[in-house]
């Protein structure tokens, strides 16, 4: 007689993963390093590498240390130290960079319960961390995605942009946020460099709203959170914020995500028959 | 109506492969069949007694239960409990086939006067034929029309929205007159005032097929409906969801091939007691729909096809969506059964489950609008009544969430335990029982 395997239902799966998702996001910011290189800021590259091999030690020793199964094939070590090395200024000396590593990987992640289980985007908080502790450096030097370069950044967005945009699950968010926040733009723009706007707000729309864990789960959640950032990132930037408005308001919706969840459960369906699909 | 009733996921539908054999044959009679009485029906007959095909073996308990029929010529070899396919145990008749296999019995004795039978009369021959819906919930059919005084509107579904499953399409495209006049005979017991034939959008073929019958025999009282071909729409939950939201006794549900049986049993006087099912599967040497005698073990089944070209890594009763993966392959073919399914590892895919990542994939594919994502959170901390506060009691199991869950959470496996759990909690104390099956 022969066994075959016994399990429940469903018997197929999707070829989706959270890897591919992650990994899918690393490799779409590869047009933004790119035009960083074009753009004359090769330095950043050795900055990346430092946080790439600073981000995947963390990760391992923490998930380590704290007795979990290590995930670092899921790529998720990569991404942040990928999305925090494009947060940083210019010429930043690589231990800020690990700082900012081990604050994002280690402390706001692996210490929440790791992948899956932080409540603040872990890049962001990293990098508004970093900023209120070296706030000299961060306020006198220009970010990488700012100023000198920042029409070549502009290309390398917008492919990225592209390659984010053509997956069908995250279109919906980035879209919706470009939206919002160009009309903000439009409507009250206050004497901003225009191409930095439009830089922060395109790698804010592609990479750091790419996060789905500290976000609502549901489409209305979703859009009230992202509606909430692009106005919250608007009005900080109205009264003089630096580029870290994106960041705070992000953090700040955060924040809201287990509140707007509970709020905006979805309605079920209950019919007055009710019928399992499944054999009894 | 709202986009939200359309939610569903297109699936690989990989049914060429059991279309390419599109006859429907009927193979020689197997060694042995097993045939498994509900709860509700006692046996009436004894170990040794020869029975005919289609000979009464077990009479209904209550008025809610039919009878059941042997489903092969030959001696019952034992009256016992078996494991069957849906993972329980049931009372079981093993009849035997005596001396090399036969052609399988035809019913062609035009029952008289079937035409001007009355309600009672006709759901009597419901009852007395063993009829019983030919989807996974297998209500005996005159039980099912007698819940309701009245149901305006009769839905004869033909959709199969899960991958592989060709019994409906295959069935409807041989017999369309056959099924039509099967429908017009439950209408008469459902008194409804219309029939609602629905299709995939994609089985274009069946729907002008049903759609000219119908032109040419002039009812005006029939209509031909077509669904989106995306799993789970076409599930009898999701079509009284679709056009009856709210009001949901106002319309029955039959599988086209339930009308089929029911049109045999009125007109031919035959008995249910085979059905066409699917087998098929990358494993499958020959996948196709055929005609196979209720009772037939799995084994058998796939023998009849040829066998599998190589082993399979589950086996599944129904489609693979929410059919029942099976360890071994002595369990029989039911009422139910729509596919025998082998499937190989590439198609499995089984996977390490990991964290979940929030994404929302589970939530924008539920059909009937819940969180399963907080569902599941819950049910893993134990949290039942939580996960009942976010409706698990209105799951319908069709698997959607774990399908597209990126993390390869078992997220149907959480559900069905929260719901065992909150079944258990509502029972006064002293029927309580903590073993439940996960």
């Amino acid at each position: 007689m022969n066994t075959h395997l016994k399990t429940l239902s469903p018997h197929i799966r999707s070829r989706d993963s959270v890897a591919k998702r992650y990994w899918g996001l690393t490799l779409a910011s590869v047009p933004v390093f790119v035009a960083v290189i074009l753009g004359g800021q090769a330095g950043a590259l050795r900055v990346l590498l430092f946080s790439i091999i600073s981000a995947v030690a963390f990760d391992f020793l923490g998930a380590k240390i704290l007795f979990k199964k290590e995930r670092v094939n899921n790529g998720e070590a990569v991404l942040s130290a990928t999305l925090l090395t494009l947060l940083l200024p210019r010429n930043c000396p690589f231990e800020i960079a690990v700082f900012g590593i081990f604050l994002a990987v280690f402390v706001v992640k692996e210490l929440f319960g790791g992948t899956g289980s932080y409540l603040f985007h872990p890049v962001l908080a990293a990098r508004i961390f970093l900023q209120m502790s070296f706030p000299g450096f961060f306020e006198n030097s220009g970010m990488i995605l700012e100023e000198k370069s920042a029409l070549w950044i502009l290309g390398g967005l917008l492919v990225s942009g592209v390659a984010v945009i053509s997956q069908k699950n995250n279109r919906e968010i980035p879209l919706f946020y470009i939206m919002i926040s160009l009309l903000c733009v439009l409507l009250f723009h206050s004497g901003m460099e225009s191409l930095t706007v439009l830089n922060w707000i395109f790698f804010t729309a592609f990479f750091l709203l790419g996060d789905s864990v500290a976000m609502p789960l549901t489409r209305k959640g979703t859009r009230i959170f992202v509606l909430g950032a692009a106005l919250l990132n608007f009005f900080f930037e109205a009264k003089g914020f630096s580029m870290a408005a994106a960041g705070y308001a992000i953090l700040l919706m955060n924040a809201l995500t287990p509140w707007l969840d509970v709020m905006m459960k979805p309605a079920a369906y209950r019919a007055k028959i009710h019928l399992k699909a499944t054999y009894p | 109506m709202s986009t939200r009733n359309f939610v569903g996921i297109r699936l690989e539908r990989k049914k060429e492969a059991s279309l390419l054999n599109w006859n429907l044959k009927r193979p020689y009679t197997p060694e042995r069949v097993r045939i498994s009485l509900p709860a509700t029906a006692y046996p009436c007959v004894h170990v040794g007694n020869n029975v005919q095909t289609g000979q009464k073996i077990a009479d209904p308990v209550g008025p809610g239960c039919a009878t059941v029929h042997s489903s092969m010529e030959g001696v019952i070899e034992k009256i016992a409990i078996f494991p069957d396919a849906t993972g329980g145990e049931s009372m079981t008749v093993e009849v035997r086939r005596q001396g090399d296999p036969k052609a399988p019995a035809t019913f062609e004795n035009v029952r008289k006067n079937w035409e001007i039978l009355k309600e009672e009369e006709l759901l009597d021959i419901f009852q007395n034929s063993g009829i019983v819906t030919t989807d996974a919930l297998m209500q005996p059919v005159h039980a099912k029309i007698k819940k309701n005084e009245q149901h305006p509107t009769l839905i004869i579904n033909g959709c199969e929205p899960e991958p592989y499953v060709t019994c409906e399409q295959v069935l409807a495209m041989a017999h369309p007159l056959e099924i039509l006049k099967g429908a017009e005979i439950l209408k008469k017991t459902t008194r409804a005032n219309q029939i609602l034939f629905v299709f995939e959008d994609c089985n274009l073929e069946l729907v002008e097929l049903f759609k000219s019958k119908i032109y040419f025999l002039k009812w005006e009282h029939v209509k031909v409906r077509t669904v989106p071909a995306v799993y789970p729409q076409g599930h009898e939950t999701t079509l009284l969801q679709r056009w009856f939201s709210g009001k949901e006794d106002q319309a029955i549900v039959f599988p086209a091939s339930t009308a089929f049986a029911v049109y045999e049993a009125v007109v031919h006087q035959k008995p249910f007691y085979e059905r066409v099912l699917t087998v098929g599967g990358e494993c499958v040497i020959e996948p196709r729909s055929l005609w196979l005698p209720l009772g037939i073990s799995f084994r058998d089944a796939i023998h009849t096809c040829k066998g599998v070209m190589r082993e399979p890594q589950k086996v599944i009763m129904g489609g693979p969506m929410a059919g029942t993966a099976q360890e071994n392959l002595e369990v029989s073919v039911m009422a139910g059964t729509n596919a025998i399914l082998a499937l190989p590892k590439e198609v499995i895919r089984d996977k390490a489950e990991e964290p979940c990542i929030r994404c929302g994939a589970c939530v924008d594919m539920c059909p009937v609008s819940l969180s399963p994502a907080m569902i599941t959170l819950a049910a893993e901390h134990g949290e039942f009544e939580l996960a009942e506060k976010w409706d698990v009691s209105a799951c319908i199991e069709c698997g959607n969430c774990s399908y597209v869950c990126p993390s390869k959470r078992p997220m149907l496996k959480w559900i069905r335990k929260a719901q065992a759990e909150m079944a258990q909690t509502a029972l006064p104390k002293s029927q309580k029982n903590h073993e439940y099956a996960s």
